[in-house]
């Protein structure tokens, strides 16, 4: 095999953005996910395509980087954008001026807007609290993360790229001019993997500064909670933003057949996994409220909660910078490896180029990224499959993008493969077969990642037998254990907004699965 | 809102599953006027239609069979609630599965009898599932006879109830069986097609074509056990099994299933029941109000859309099911009576969740309406009620799997009917 030039350390979307950058200028790249592709902070946010308009008052460099890369992604990852627009709407805590503001620096930054009467937002978005009657419209859209991700390493693949998730690494070797030798291993296939790049990148997000710490550097990195809230059902059509300084819960997203409320802030000491709390629900419910009433009627699926990795120049929670900064290690003595910090999903693609720019000029290739131009693969046309119903077609489009050609057809091609696996996402089972198969989904999670299968309001209640089966089928996993995993990782997640309706569907698919079926973690029967 | 005449009765029920349908044909039975209001679905129709009587946890030993003491304490609260009460739990239960064992026999769903010797079974999915009554054509499913012989899952491409792959594989974790085939029949009167629910597919295989085609699939089979899913309403249930078995010289039985047929056709059989002994029954209504004199509720307001009805009885038996059937409301974590009649509370005994789930907000269904030991209920004011009384899960510490399901909700309304009998 020939040597790898570049190994990219984390498969979130800048990752896999560098891997993908790199290896379409010709560098022989290797890429390592310690977890599954998309599993960290790109995975755990609302999926909003900023418009730069959040940013316009607060962080000028970057309101312009979203500006920009809001319209390149547009182009070359349109079927995982819904364009559905956003609005900024102004309520009775919108400061006196504050609009004034806003309005000149979205023009000085040159940020398309449109202002809004109240008849005009009503007509756009319905469910909005009724005193509100003003409002701003610019060009937010809600994008797919797990899509654009996955894409996005496909690409990467078709260029000669090797990805590989499940793979963590676990050591390195330090030399005279460098990192010598990373080893790395494949928990669950038991295998070591050793490699000896030219060059690193630390694209590990809120674990950068771990892995920084293992060749002895300290990397200042501030870690940021944010906290979501999911609803069932579209109570928006397009972003609605609160107007008014950066304030926790001031966005409501619409995202595949849920509502995503966003954000909280608070910073986090440990890189290890976050959980939302009760009380941040309840603030997240309540701050949603001011814009859309309608929301303390839906019916919360469940709240979940990402880290946000900033640069430890950029300030504090709300007021941090959100702007990156890809650093060279060579002042720390370290001279072939590189770390990206801060950015958002948004600029993940110019985060990269800039990466890969630099990654190129240390190792003195002079080819130049593409990526602003080079479409994330062909954009699908499922018309030709008349046996599958528009829904499924649509949904395939957005979902798996260039891949969702391949994925019709194994529908059509496999025995089963039009039975509907998950009625709460329209699911099928095709669909869960043509990932099942694919060697990087090891279990559950990764194949509701890759399919949305289990993540609709009944949040897998009744599809987890199905998702067991299709698993059972191709991966000979111990389908019992992987219920019960399933369920108890389930509970964790939904405790913080069981009330209401919510609580009864939980408790009947606990009387159900663990009651009826005695399915429970340590196997055994009652 | 129209107003209709009102409607003078013995009894009220309000719920109609089944512990509502119970109490009313008892009573019923007893020459007593009954009147059931209901709202919409019921637990019952969504239960497996098997019935137990002990906590599943007291079920160890295989072909053991239950002492009335293992009984008390596993079940409960019955302990507390029979405290005192003119019959022993033995008693209460033999009467009451007696009786429900012939009302099922006349509409046509025959039930294993022995109700001390419970049955090891197979769900739909392939764990095993311990009850006291099931369908005899569910029972003829019973593990220990397994062992010995050959098993295959058979399912029907299209048919939403048995994936018997899946069902084979779980099954086969379980060392005491050997290691049971699966098979999937592509049915040519389903044509084709992938998503059947279980009523189309009952609806197709009422036809005779249909059933000879799932005869010559089993009867190509080589393994002597035959597992299926549910395949006939109630109507067709005893008939249809009766010919598969006789037709195919093989044991034909159906699993397990909950969310499926063997729950509709309980909740048919016992409708049928006391509707032929004389039970009015009103679907679709809801009971907005009672009227209380001191320790007596002695009328209710029930409305269906525009219609308004009041309704003056002797007794008031309160079964309208737990949180999770709508029967109490819930606001936030907090349960309520809607009718905000009533006490509610929690059990003292706890003995609530399921094993491996930790799950903080499933104590909500520990609390329901608390009632005196003869089921009847303490109102709000904690004035102990005269002639109102509880059944079924929406008494604290009946809500499955607080309490044991089904056979918990059908004794409280047996006892619940008993003493209403006396006052109405």
């Amino acid at each position: 095999m020939p040597r790898i030039e570049v190994l990219v350390i984390g498969g979130g979307a800048t990752g896999v953005g560098v891997a993908r950058d790199l290896a379409l200028r010709g560098v022989r790249t290797m890429l390592l996910e310690r977890s599954d592709f998309c599993s960290g902070s790109s995975g755990a946010n609302h999926g909003m395509l900023h418009s730069g308009a959040r940013y316009a008052l607060s962080d000028a460099q970057s309101a312009r980087d979203c500006a920009s890369e809001n319209e390149i992604l547009r182009k070359v990852a349109g079927f995982c954008i819904q364009d559905c627009g956003g609005v900024f709407v102004r309520t009775a805590l919108t400061p006196e001026g504050h609009k004034e503001s806003f309005l000149k620096a979205l023009k000085d930054l040159g940020i398309a807007n449109q202002p809004l009467s109240g008849s005009e937002l009503r007509v756009r978005e319905p469910r909005l609290a009724p005193e509100i009657d003003e409002g701003i419209a610019v060009r937010d859209a809600s994008i797919d993360p797990f899509a654009l991700v996955l894409a996005n390493v496909r690409s990467a693949r078709q260029a000669g790229a090797e990805i590989r998730n499940y793979a963590e690494v676990r050591s390195f070797k330090l030399g005279r001019g460098g990192v010598e030798e990373v080893l790395a291993r494949d928990a669950t296939k038991g295998e070591t993997i050793r490699i000896k790049p030219e060059l690193v990148v630390n694209a590990s997000g809120a674990s950068a500064g771990h892995i920084s710490s293992m060749v002895g550097l300290s990397l200042p990195l501030l870690v940021d909670k944010g906290s979501m809230l999911v609803f069932d059902g579209r109570l928006v059509n397009g972003l609605v933003n609160h107007l008014r300084p950066a304030a926790d819960g001031d966005v409501l997203v619409p995202s595949h057949s849920a509502t995503i409320a966003g954000t909280t802030s608070t910073q986090h000491m440990r890189p290890g996994k976050a959980t939302a709390t009760k009380e941040e629900s309840k603030r997240l419910l309540h701050e949603a409220a001011l814009l859309v009433p309608a929301v303390k009627e839906a019916r919360m699926v469940r709240a979940f909660a990402g880290l946000r990795h900033l640069r430890s120049d950029s300030g504090l929670g709300r007021g941090a910078s959100r702007s990156h900064q890809v650093i060279d290690h060579r002042d720390q003595g370290i001279d072939n490896m590189v770390s990206l910090t801060g950015g958002k999903l948004t600029t993940y693609r110019l985060m990269a180029e800039r990466c890969a720019d630099l990654v190129c000029q240390k190792l003195g290739v002079r080819s130049r990224g593409i990526t602003a131009r080079e479409p994330l693969g062909p954009s699908p046309d499922l018309r030709q499959f008349p046996r599958l119903s528009s829904w499924s077609r649509l949904r395939m489009s957005s979902r798996y993008g260039p891949l969702a050609t391949e994925v019709a057809k194994h529908c059509l091609r496999s025995e089963r493969g039009l039975e509907v696996a998950c009625s709460c996402e329209y699911v099928l089972r095709g669909e869960l077969d043509f990932f099942a198969k694919d060697e990087d989904v090891r279990g559950l999670d990764d194949l509701m990642r890759r399919t949305r299968a289990g993540m609709g309001y009944c949040q897998g209640g009744l599809c987890v037998m199905k998702l067991a089966s299709v698993l059972h089928e191709r991966k000979k996993c111990d389908a019992r254990e992987v219920i019960g995993t399933f369920l108890e990782e389930r509970a964790k997640g939904i405790e913080m907004v069981l009330e209401g309706p919510q609580l009864r569907q939980e408790v009947l698919k606990m009387y159900l699965l663990a009651g009826t079926y005695g399915l429970r973690k340590q196997g055994g029967e009652g | 809102m129209r107003e209709l005449d009102p409607l003078e009765i013995d009894v009220l029920v309000l719920g109609g599953g089944a512990a509502g349908l119970m109490a009313a044909s008892v009573l019923a039975d007893e020459g007593k006027s009954v009147a059931v209001v209901s709202r919409s679905a019921t637990a019952t129709a969504l239960s497996t239609g098997c019935i137990s009587f002990v906590r599943s946890d007291v079920f160890r030993e295989r072909g053991a069979k239950v002492d009335l003491e293992t009984l008390a304490h596993s079940v409960h609260p019955f302990s507390d609630l029979f405290d005192g009460a003119s019959s022993t739990l033995e008693e209460i239960i033999l009467d009451m599965s007696a009786f429900l064992v012939r009302a099922l026999v006349d509409e046509g769903l025959e039930m294993s009898a022995d109700v001390f010797t419970y049955h090891r079974l197979l769900t739909n999915l392939g764990t095993s599932y311990n009850c006291s009554l099931a369908p005899l054509h569910t029972a003829a499913g019973e593990l220990d006879e397994l062992e010995r012989s050959d098993l295959v899952f058979l399912g029907f491409r299209g048919h939403p109830d048995l994936d018997p792959d899946l069902a084979a594989h779980i099954v086969s974790s379980d060392r005491r069986l050997k290691s049971p085939s699966s098979h999937w029949a592509k049915l040519k009167t389903f044509k084709g097609r992938t998503e059947l629910t279980v009523t189309e597919a009952a609806e197709i295989l009422r036809s005779e074509a249909a059933k000879e085609e799932v005869a010559k699939v089993i009867s190509d089979l080589s393994e002597e056990n035959v597992a299926v899913p549910p395949l006939f309403r109630l109507a067709h249930f005893e008939k249809g099994m009766r010919w598969l078995r006789k037709a195919t010289g093989r044991n034909v039985f159906e699993l397990v299933t909950p969310l499926s047929l063997p729950g509709q056709r309980l909740q048919e059989g016992l409708e049928k029941h006391a509707a032929s002994e004389g039970c009015i029954l009103l679907q679709d209504r809801e009971l907005t109000g009672l009227r209380f004199e001191g320790n007596r509720v002695v009328e209710a307001t029930v409305v269906s859309r525009t219609r308004e009805q009041r309704m003056r009885f002797n007794a008031l038996i309160v079964a309208s099911g737990d949180v999770i059937g709508g029967g109490l409301s819930l606001e936030g974590l907090e349960v309520r009576d809607p009718l905000s009649a009533f006490k509610v509370g929690k059990v003292k005994k706890s003995r609530v969740g399921v094993r491996g789930i930790e799950l903080k907000a499933l104590e909500t269904v520990e609390t329901g309406l608390l009632a005196g030991n003869d089921t009847r209920l303490i109102s709000k004011e904690g004035v102990h009620m005269q002639n109102a009384f509880g059944a079924g899960s929406v008494l604290a510490g009946f809500s499955y799997p607080t309490g044991v399901g089904l056979g918990g909700s059908l004794i409280t309304a047996w006892v619940a009917a008993r003493t209403a009998k006396e006052v109405a």
